[in-house]
């Protein structure tokens, strides 16, 4: 190595060592606090045996699904919306189109939750619409429900996913389709031959800027939620500021976290994401 | 005999807003042709290549492929493919992949599938290819890629879009002769969209000339070359000097003119001159003998160009003409070589050994 390249590899180093500290002390130290809160006093694992009673264990799956299902349905609404944005929408209006799309984050999510409770109560826009044109005769109950949650979720990660995979979008070739066609494909075969895996870096990343988002919410299901099937975070908020059990809340965090963590790297392993990764 | 064109095209219309690209295009491609298209930029010749394939949509206008009516089929349904200018190869798929596509798309798999593909790879010359990545291919075998992608359905028409431009002059050579052999082995009938004249009169059994939407000439290159029809296919197509003047005889299929720079012997080509007619005459500069003759100008530039000297003389009447002097060859000792020192500013002498009248364009 020559001395120049030897300094330049001291100086990145030097240079690397301000984020990564920070990286360190803001991500991984707050982990590691909670892992130490989580065993104390002791160190016991009785709070990782408490977090596996059914209750807590019910609420881990259905948060878990919850974030599966609204991640999902945001992917399947945001594949046509953004492939029409890319690649059919005029040019004049694109930039405006995207902007009224993503909308939502410029605003404060507590407000964005109240908007769909304003929307689905009874007395709300939507029901009011319903019984007036006759398509049902009572109102319906559509707020406090697993429904009304799922709405708010896609309501406010969609314009995450939107964005994401927009980018993805717009590098699509569309000759790529063109010559797709030619050769004999379907609009259904376009659609898998070529976008959804010319795409598919686009989708992960809208995937994974919103799943543990959604499975670990708060404030959607504690607004828009009601007294069936919990999400996680309201039991953890629940033992940390009802019962002041600060180490049942760090043990169901943990849990948590680990459960998205593998499922994250359970989902690196598929084909495609491996071919994606080893491209970066 | 009257065998059933592989492509026939009548009245082809097409406008953006106001702009005509495509204006009232007639064409037939018989069985296996190797028919070229060139313009100038912007003349239609790709929109009517994307409207044979089926990628646009024509306003006016009938498509018959292989005597079928295809004016309205989509892609997938005609009997057409197309290689782009870009190859447009799907980077996500091998080689074999890519090649198979159409195969795949029309149900058949298995090893009918393979046979096909690898027989294609034979065509193209690039045997056990099939596995490679696209990505990882030169130029000029992903040129061969792409076109076997669409010669392995085996279309009756096969529409190229430029492929050869971007790839440098020898290759673009070596590929010319391969498509050329490519096309003679398949037996496919070629439309070959290009600006460059060149490869197309190398490849072409015909060649059709477009200009502003309009097909301005067809015929083989020979015939467009020699007795071009217009001044603009004789400049298109080689370069040419224009020059107007009066038909002071006519034999046959030759005539008398006398122009601003006085009198000589012109072929009637394609046109029909009659005595005392006012004509456009072309004059190709290699048709131009630099050294000794009839006329006489003064040397405006010299421009270098390897194996010739272009030279563009001055006449009397201020007009220009575009001549050659050869480099290097073996030098007559009337005919020095190298241009024999000329040098801007010389007056020289010259005599036309080669002209042809044109018709008019008309506005």
């Amino acid at each position: 190595m020559r001395t120049s390249e030897r300094r330049g590899g001291v100086r990145d180093a030097l240079i690397a060592s301000g984020p990564v500290t920070i990286a360190v002390l803001l991500g991984i130290l707050p982990v590691a606090i909670l892992l130490v809160e989580s065993v104390a006093p002791g160190p016991s694992i009785d709070n990782y045996v408490t977090a596996t009673t059914p209750l807590y264990r019910t609420s881990l799956i259905y948060s878990l699904g919850m974030g599966v299902a609204a991640t999902v349905t945001c992917l399947v609404v945001a594949y046509p919306v953004t492939y029409w944005l890319a690649h059919r929408c005029p040019a004049s209006i694109r930039l405006p189109a995207l902007i009224a799309l993503t909308l939502p984050l410029w605003l404060n999510y507590v407000v964005l939750n109240y908007t769909w409770v304003w929307i689905l109560a009874r007395g709300g826009i939507l029901n009011r619409l319903l019984v007036a044109t006759g398509a049902v005769s009572e109102p319906l109950g559509l707020l406090f429900s697993d429904l009304s949650v799922f709405i708010g979720f896609i309501y406010i990660y969609l314009p995450y996913v939107v964005l994401t995979l927009y980018v993805s979008m717009e590098r699509l070739d569309g000759r790529l389709i063109e010559a797709a066609r030619d050769l004999g494909a379907t609009n259904r075969r376009v659609v898998v031959d070529v976008v959804l895996p010319r795409t598919f870096p686009g989708a992960v990343a809208g995937a994974i800027v919103v799943y543990a988002r959604i499975a670990g919410a708060y404030t959607t299901p504690e607004i828009l939620g009601g007294p069936g099937d919990v999400m996680i975070a309201t039991l953890v908020v629940e033992a940390f500021e009802q019962f002041s059990a600060l180490g049942l809340a760090a043990a169901l965090s943990m849990v948590f976290l680990l459960i998205v963590v593998v499922g994250f790297v359970l989902g690196a392993q598929l084909p495609p994401v491996r071919r994606e990764l080893k491209r970066w | 005999m009257t065998a059933t064109a592989a492509l026939e095209v009548e009245g082809l219309s097409k406008s953006f807003g106001d702009v005509a690209a495509v204006d009232d295009v007639h064409l037939r491609i018989d069985g296996s042709e190797f028919l070229g298209l060139v313009g100038p930029s912007g003349c239609g010749k790709t929109t009517t290549l994307r409207m044979l394939a089926g990628l646009e949509r024509p306003d006016t206008g009938v498509v018959r492929i292989g005597g079928k009516p295809a004016t309205d089929l989509p892609p997938r349904s005609r009997d057409t493919n197309i290689v782009f200018q870009d190859l447009v190869l799907f980077p996500h798929m091998s080689v074999a992949e890519n090649i198979g596509y159409g195969l795949a798309r029309q149900g058949i798999d298995g090893d009918k599938r393979r046979r096909r593909v690898n027989e294609a790879l034979e065509l193209v010359s690039l045997p056990s290819y099939g596995d490679r990545d696209p990505a990882a291919l030169s130029g000029g075998q992903k040129q061969r890629v792409a076109l076997a992608r669409a010669l392995v359905n085996d279309p009756t028409v096969l529409l190229l879009d430029e492929p050869l431009s971007s790839l440098d002059r020898a290759l673009r050579e070596e590929m010319q002769s391969e498509l050329k052999r490519i096309q003679r082995e398949s037996g496919t009938a070629f439309l070959y969209v290009t600006h460059d004249q060149e490869s197309a009169m190398s490849m072409s059994d015909r060649i059709g000339v477009m200009r502003e939407g309009r097909i301005v000439d067809i015929g083989t290159p020979e015939e467009l070359y020699g007795r071009p029809k217009t001044q603009f296919v004789a400049d298109f197509l080689g370069g040419a000097t224009t020059l107007r003047g009066d038909v002071t005889a006519v034999d046959g299929d030759r005539a008398a003119v006398e122009t601003a720079l006085g009198g000589f012997e012109a072929a009637a080509g394609r046109s029909d001159p009659s005595v005392g007619e006012t004509v456009t005459v072309v004059v190709r500069p290699e048709s131009v003998s630099v050294g000794e003759g009839p006329f006489s100008g003064t040397v405006r530039r010299l421009a270098y160009k390897g194996f010739y000297r272009q030279v563009t003389v001055e006449t009397g009447d201020g007009g220009t003409l575009a001549a050659r002097t050869a480099v290097g060859s073996r030098t007559t000792p009337d005919r020095p070589a190298g241009g024999g020192g000329m040098a801007t500013g010389d007056r020289i002498r010259f005599a036309i050994d080669r002209a042809v009248i044109v018709d008019d364009e008309d506005e």
